[in-house]
């Protein structure tokens, strides 16, 4: 079996602290969020459960807005599945890296893929040395810290852990961004790339501007991906 | 322990919303991926992804940020490396936001 869809124990490790920090960086927006649950009704166990199993932040917070007696079942389904389009995205852009991953496999893959977790391990197999076991750890440590949050908002509700100052003091409030910057620096291939990413940065500012929320990410990854592609498919011989 | 069977069956229809779409992707680049248009798109679309989610915080946040995203890059390219570039990049935004931008 090839390195990239190999997984040893020792490489969940390796993936798994690697992440760690990456990981912490959503204790702030974890906490807030078992702070709201608590407020909209949610039990303790419910909040760590949804959080356990949706794995997606923004999803469950546009999912509390909505959420209300009678539970509606088919907004909650569209508006989660929306607010993750981005990670539809990604996880074709990992496909290829993973092409004969086994079925009962694949929904693990598609748990851990999210943000930052998708973003280092993306960088790694394109160069060829991915491993599947760096990134289904580093999932598992970001799902029991996200988990692990939302429960300590919940409890605290509202309390001093809820304060974001601290976190804002050490920079842990960029760690997240650091992570996009520092993966898409790994993966930056000079000239080829400047054309591509300047469209992706405008459309994500125009979308931002125009639509707000976190459409942005899509929206912009599409278009930067669709100009590259244009470019690259009018030039190479058919 | 405690949980209601309404709540249960929203946070499990949720999950397979999440899951739908981060799979998704994955499973329709098994049919979509042997063109070659495709493959062009998903050569570009990361890195475009990457710049679009950095972006957005960067211009609104300002200052600090800014700083931490100039020492994520060149910590990145010189030392070499994801850790190098992670922690600077923290450490420059603490000390950017301590000089007070």
């Amino acid at each position: 079996m090839s390195l990239s869809a190999r997984v040893t124990w020792r490489s969940f490790q390796a993936g798994a602290w690697r992440m760690v920090l990456p990981g912490l960086a959503s204790l702030p927006f974890g906490i807030g969020f078992g702070v709201a649950a608590a407020q909209k009704g949610l039990s303790a166990f419910e909040t760590t459960l949804m959080s356990f199993t949706v794995m997606a932040g923004t999803s469950q917070m546009v999912a509390l807005d909505i959420w209300a007696q009678p539970l509606p079942l088919v907004a909650l389904f569209v508006s989660v599945f929306v607010a993750n389009l981005r990670y539809f995205v990604m996880g074709a852009a990992l496909q290829p890296h993973l092409p004969h991953l086994p079925w009962w496999q694949q929904p693990l893959v598609w748990y851990v893929t999210v943000d930052q977790n998708w973003a280092i391990n993306i960088a790694e197999y394109r160069r060829g040395h991915g491993d599947l076991g760096k990134f289904l750890g580093g999932g598992c440590i970001m799902a029991c810290i996200w988990s692990g949050s939302t429960l300590l908002g919940h409890l605290a509700a509202g309390g001093v852990l809820s304060d974001p100052t601290a976190a804002r003091r050490l920079g842990l409030d960029f760690v997240g961004i650091a992570v996009f910057v520092v993966v898409a620096t790994i993966l930056f291939r000079g000239k080829r790339d400047l054309a591509p990413w300047g469209v992706a940065v405008a459309v994500a500012l125009a979308a931002k501007w125009a639509i707000g929320g976190n459409w942005y990410i899509v929206i912009g990854g599409l278009a930067g991906g669709l100009y590259g592609a244009l470019r690259d498919y009018k030039k190479t011989p058919r | 322990m405690s949980a209601s069977p309404e709540n249960l069956v929203a946070i499990f229809v949720m999950a397979l919303a999440a899951m739908a779409a981060k799979g998704g992707g994955f499973v329709a680049m098994r049919w979509l991926g042997r063109h070659r248009f495709v493959s062009a798109l998903l050569d570009h679309a990361p890195g475009a992804v990457l710049v679009s989610a950095a972006v957005v915080p960067l211009v609104q946040a300002g200052g600090a940020y800014w700083a931490g995203a100039v020492a994520a890059a060149v910590l990145t390219r010189t030392a070499g490396g994801f850790t190098p570039g992670l922690f600077g990049a923290v450490g420059a935004v603490a000390l950017a936001r301590w000089a007070g931008l």
